[in-house]
């Protein structure tokens, strides 16, 4: 396989190409209560070629079998030279010729588990949801595991492949009683071990708990309130708010990036991006143009001071390649997020909760929303603050604002970092959809906007 | 590919049908500044299902190899659940257009020279637009183990725009339009009038908030004020218990003024389509009339679990299974002329497009904020507010219908008239 894309990306006419494949196998089973709604399994091949010559555009051609990247070789080429040479492309910033072959941890390949398991995995998380509390009424269930193969070739000599697994479990239950329905979720993403999977579902019945929970919860009054984010709200936000403002290309969504120096909040505000964190969803072993990924700070004591790059965006801003470029399906590869975090402060979440008569603890985020320049998560798992403690059960609760006033209003962060393993996923306008982890400590905003998400 | 898998397959399970699709898109974008980028793609996928010893598994491939998907099919059914699966027989299909042979044989060429007609047609405060053209062309072919084989080629041809607006808070209008023929000058020129009519008006504050009144929702918008309504009238939310519209089928559960059809059939549309991806005959469906519920679509396998006929609206995207999905809504239009409308509004608010809503859409509860809503004094439009808030039930807000427009608009696969509707809770700034 890996001759044949080295021999395409040889006999290409372009001054510069490069190849990227991918293959991935997928087994999912969904179960809608203790019934199977789904049972499948996919194999899936698809590719794509992008050229470039001196003086022109890029062009890119995308291709869904091996036996058809000549063609698409040609295309790109043929794409490249067509377009108007008004503004030529950048040739692609150097770097290092890589050759590697990454293969799947022993032991972890799902090929190996039989389907049967699966099932048999799929049940007892449903079995643990449903019979969690008599309230549960409806839930739903989803067992996946891929592995995915990829490959990225390159006309200045990187030869690169990596075989990735991922097992990912998710669940949904709602909870009724007296007229009242609520909702909960959650969901987790790990590379291939089964083991860990098996211990997920051995406390999948908090999920039922927080539907349950949620059923008699007061609404939380719309206002401003201190507030009080843990680790995963916090690591969605600095994601979301953050993190998407830190992509060096402007081109796929408009917003363009934060410039250099410039203030975000305050000092103990400190925010990366590490595509080599081990066992996470953002991490590879080469990004989708042949770089080797890294962990790039982006925001050190509350000021821009880096952008994830792409090679072609490294060649435009003359600065050095941060392994960002990924691709989804057959579109290039633009500077996408990988493990964004906020890095760890100092003290606990009772250090936090301290001095505070009365805020809210927000957890467990449901949903996200970024329009506008305004940013709402909405939080699962509300608790009100009391005199510096954690109090009774609230719901209905959207942390909504300007990024720049909510991180503006943040006065501490703790030190009790820890990444989320959710199979969370980041969908950059106009870009596709490609997983990714968060991680944060908790962290104190003095004040915020809670309200309904408008 | 149809005819190898099904002949393979058809010995070793009692039951199976596939899906097979393939498609080439030539995507070219041209921005403000900077280098153009173009893109060709081409892609192939084929979804099977098998019931078989009872059990129904699935399996899709993008591999032209038989023999696996059959397999993992087949091994997928092992785990599956006991289920009924009742196959169509043959029958014929209806006549419905569905491609466009200019579009089919358009190629990087043609795609950047409508690129540059749109750019160059664009109205000076829409200069820093980014262009972009899109062109897919294909076919779908499908079969079943009872000898149900058909395929109908498919185009679809996008053009749109995307730019930065002005104001407090800045947003970015994404504008397009699609449709299944090649584009001519005239669609060309209702995306440049839509994009002037969005981007000309100045920017005004919160002090030109309207009296609370009226809001004339544009044909584009309205869809989005019938989102609680959208999937209540689909068979999986009655299989699941979560339509509110179950059980009222016939009452006056909407109101009166909501007659809403769904028709694969309309010619040259999106949605268009003589079978739907189960091999079922394609037909419009009735789904509300005059407020009054009549129908749910409805794909084979959610119709054999709530003992209904299918009405030929499963959909099956590549690597997931069959269900149901709508193919070309159509609202039926009211009787009021655009000066009526214009009218009825007074000083009021038009609203242009309107995301998806946030919020609940169980209960309808929700909120609806937009950029592209324009503050009308004396029949006219005077400035757009940065930002339209809209809050409560959208269901109860249609109970408010003043008005509704005679002329229908065309917007991908939606079909609508404007609207007034009275009393809501709405906040500008």
């Amino acid at each position: 396989m890996t001759d044949r894309l080295l021999a395409a990306a040889d006999r290409s006419a372009a001054g510069f190409t490069e190849i990227r494949f991918l293959r991935r196998r997928r087994t999912l089973v969904v179960l809608r209560g203790r019934h199977v709604e789904l049972a499948t399994a996919t194999f899936e091949e698809h590719g794509a070629v992008r050229c470039l010559s001196p003086g022109r555009s890029w062009g890119v051609a995308g291709f869904g079998s091996m036996g058809e990247v000549d063609a698409a070789a040609r295309r790109a080429h043929e794409l490249s030279l067509a377009l108007p040479v008004a503004a030529a492309a950048p040739p692609p910033v150097p770097v290092p010729a890589r050759r590697e072959t990454l293969h799947c941890p022993a032991g972890r390949d799902p090929r190996d588990l039989p389907l049967a398991a699966k099932r048999r995995l799929a049940d007892a998380l449903a079995g643990a949801v449903l019979g969690a509390d008599r309230r549960v009424v409806e839930t739903r269930v989803r067992y996946q595991d891929a592995l995915l193969e990829t490959w990225v070739v390159t006309s200045d000599g990187s030869v690169l492949y990596e075989e990735r697994p991922e097992i990912s479990l998710a669940a949904r239950v709602t909870a009724e009683e007296g007229g009242t329905s609520e909702g909960a979720f959650d969901s987790v993403a790990i590379p291939g071990t089964w083991a860990e999977a098996e211990r997920w579902v051995a406390t999948a019945d908090r999920i039922a708990r927080r539907a349950v929970e949620r059923l008699h919860a007061p609404p939380v009054r719309p206002g401003r309130w201190p507030v009080v984010l843990d680790p995963r709200m916090a690591g969605l936000l600095v994601h979301r708010a953050i993190g998407h403002r830190c992509h060096a290309d402007p081109a796929v969504d408009g917003a363009g990036p934060w410039p250099l120096g410039f203030r975000v909040g305050p000092e103990p505000l400190t925010v990366g991006d590490d595509g080599t964190a081990p066992g996470l969803r953002g991490t590879m072993g080469f990004d989708h143009e042949g770089s080797r990924p890294q962990n790039t700070t982006l925001i050190r004591h509350g000021v821009v001071v880096g952008h994830l790059h792409t090679r072609s965006t490294a060649a435009a801003a003359g600065v050095a390649v941060t392994g960002n470029a990924r691709g989804t399906g057959s579109d290039a590869p633009v500077a996408r997020l990988t493990n964004t975090y906020l890095a760890n402060g100092r003290g606990t979440l009772d250090d936090l909760l301290r001095g505070i008569g009365e805020g809210v603890y927000l957890a467990e985020p449901r949903s996200a929303r970024t329009d506008e320049g305004r940013v709402a998560l909405d939080a699962g798992h509300v608790r009100m603050i009391r005199d510096g403690a954690l109090a009774e059960p609230l719901k209905d609760a959207v942390l909504q604002g300007d990024p720049l006033a909510l991180f503006g209003a943040m006065d501490a962060v703790a030190g009790d970092f820890r990444w989320d393993l959710s199979a969370s996923r980041c969908d950059r306008v106009g870009a596709g959809t490609l997983p990714v982890s968060t991680g944060a400590p908790h962290v104190r905003l003095v004040e915020a906007d809670i309200g309904d998400g408008a | 590919m149809i005819g190898r898998v099904l002949e393979r397959v058809r010995p070793r399970v009692s039951e199976a049908d596939a899906v097979s699709r393939s498609d080439e898109t030539i995507t070219v974008t041209v921005p403000s500044t900077g280098p153009a980028r173009a893109a060709r793609t081409s892609a192939l996928s084929c979804g099977l299902r098998v019931r078989h010893e009872g059990r129904v598994g699935h399996a899709g491939s993008t591999e032209a190899d038989p023999e696996a998907l059959v397999r993992s099919a087949i091994e997928s059914a092992a785990v599956g659940e006991r289920e009924e699966l009742f196959l169509p027989a043959p029958s014929p299909a209806p006549e419905v257009a569905t491609a466009d042979r200019a579009a089919a044989s358009a190629g990087p060429h043609e795609v950047l020279e409508l690129a540059r007609l749109v750019r160059g047609r664009l109205p000076d405060a829409a200069r820093d637009a980014e262009v972009w053209v899109e062109r897919s062309a294909g076919w779908v072919e499908l079969g079943n183990t009872r000898d149900v084989h058909a395929r109908y080629d498919a185009t679809l041809v996008g053009i749109g725009v995307r730019l930065p607006l002005p104001g407090e808070r800045p947003a970015m209008l994404s504008l397009h339009r699609v449709g299944v023929p090649w584009p001519g000058t005239g669609e060309v020129d209702r995306l440049v009038t839509a994009l002037e009519r969005l981007v000309t008006p100045p920017v005004v504050g919160r002090t030109m908030a309207p009296p609370p009144g009226r809001v004339w929702f544009a044909p584009r918008a309205v869809r989005a004020l019938l989102a609680p309504v959208l999937p209540a009238l689909q068979a999986n939310a009655l299989h699941q218990g979560r339509s509110f519209l179950a059980g009222r089928e016939h009452e006056e559960a909407l109101p009166a003024g909501i007659t809403l059809r769904d028709d694969p059939l309309v010619p040259l549309r999106p949605g268009s389509r003589p079978v739907d991806d189960d091999g079922v005959v394609c037909r419009p469906v009735t789904l509300v009339d005059r407020g009054r519920p009549t129908g749910w679509i409805c794909d084979l396998a959610t119709g054999a679990r709530l003992g209904r006929p299918s009405t030929g609206h499963g959909r099956r995207l590549p690597f997931a299974p069959p269900r149901a999905a709508y193919s070309n809504l159509v609202l039926d239009p009211g009787e009021a002329r655009p000066a009526d409308l214009i009218a009825e509004t007074g000083e009021g608010i038009l609203v242009e497009l309107l995301p998806r809503p946030w919020g609940d859409l169980r209960s309808g509860r929700l909120v609806l904020a937009t950029p592209y809503a324009y503050r009308v004094s004396d029949g006219a439009v005077v400035g757009r507010f940065s930002r339209c808030t809209l809050r409560g039930n959208l269901l109860d807000m249609l109970r408010r219908l003043v008005a509704l427009g005679r002329d229908t608009e065309w917007a991908g696969a939606w079909c609508g008239p404007a609207m007034v509707l009275e009393g809501l809770d709405l906040a500008v700034e």
